[in-house]
């Protein structure tokens, strides 16, 4: 109960004072930069991805041959 | 495992995760900023590891009473990928420490928890090459994978939160769950951990399917 309470009224020192201070990156955000790291990460994971399932259908029909 | 409904399931989630943790509205916080985007990628490796390492132990317990060469087949490939998900965790969260701790490793009850614990499924891997033949190799490396899984629960997952910690979770600091986790944030982080489990059962499900063909060819 005392951890929540100090634990509370430290969360509440920091949103007073840090409230507009916390840096975030709202400019890189706005000009739509964010969409290039997204659509790159994407591209990435998905072709990952697509090569996971190729080698998993060899595998089956390796499988499939015994 | 042969079924692709699941995977197919991991892939949308894991995509999804990625699309969504850096579109999605995440809390201000101090010190963390943007980084608490990372939530979203560096957990769900450790979830994937304990997963993996929670079916390996399975399976060595299996294999004790079933003597099934695939039932020890699959514990080897779980710590195989486990080990793997780790290595990413402790490298995820080495840089993410850098640039909130100020340094890429701390003398941390959490981290060298968790280095130990690499260590020790490392070594699982050693014994396991210095035993040749299969039925032994396969019975020793069971007992010893069902000593090391009580450990590394202990270390990563009780040690840690008895003391004070720099790690979230631990010694009085918040955890990224329950009561402190952005509901923002929950949207992306369950699907998220979700995802990365299907992955890392996938990617071990494929290594093993290899394994047992492998040791098909080679008893001929």
């Amino acid at each position: 109960m005392k951890n929540i309470l100090s634990l509370a009224a430290f969360m509440f020192m920091y949103s007073n004072v840090f409230s507009q201070d916390i840096e975030m990156a709202t400019t890189f955000m706005s000009s739509g930069k964010i969409y290039v790291v997204v659509a790159v990460v994407a591209i990435i994971m998905l072709g990952l991805i697509i090569y996971l399932f190729s080698i998993d259908s060899r595998l089956k029909k390796l499988e499939r041959k015994d | 495992m042969r079924e692709n409904w699941w995977k197919v399931l991991a892939s949308v989630l894991v995509l999804y995760s990625f699309i969504g943790g850096f579109l999605s509205n995440v809390p201000a916080q101090p010190i963390l900023n943007e980084t608490i985007r990372n939530l979203y990628f560096h957990v769900p490796m450790w979830f994937t590891m304990l997963l993996l390492y929670f079916i390996s132990v399975v399976y060595s317990v299996k294999y004790l009473s079933s003597s099934n060469e695939k039932h020890d087949l699959i514990a080897v490939e779980c710590v195989n990928t486990g080990v793997f998900f780790g290595i990413l965790g402790l490298l995820t969260g080495m840089i993410w420490a850098r640039y909130t701790w100020g340094a890429y490793w701390t003398n941390d009850p959490k981290l060298n928890g968790t280095a130990i614990t690499s260590l020790m499924y490392l070594a699982y891997l050693v014994l396991r090459n210095s035993l040749d033949e299969e039925q032994k190799r396969a019975k020793i490396s069971a007992i010893y994978n069902i000593f090391a899984f009580p450990v590394m629960v202990v270390l990563i997952g009780i040690l840690p939160r008895m003391t004070d910690s720099l790690h979230p979770g631990n010694g009085g600091n918040p955890g990224f769950n329950s009561y402190d986790l952005d509901s923002r944030m929950r949207l992306v982080f369950y699907p998220a951990v979700l995802g990365w489990l299907l992955m890392g059962v996938w990617i071990m499900s494929v290594r093993y399917r290899i394994r047992v063909l492998e040791n098909l060819k080679n008893s001929f």
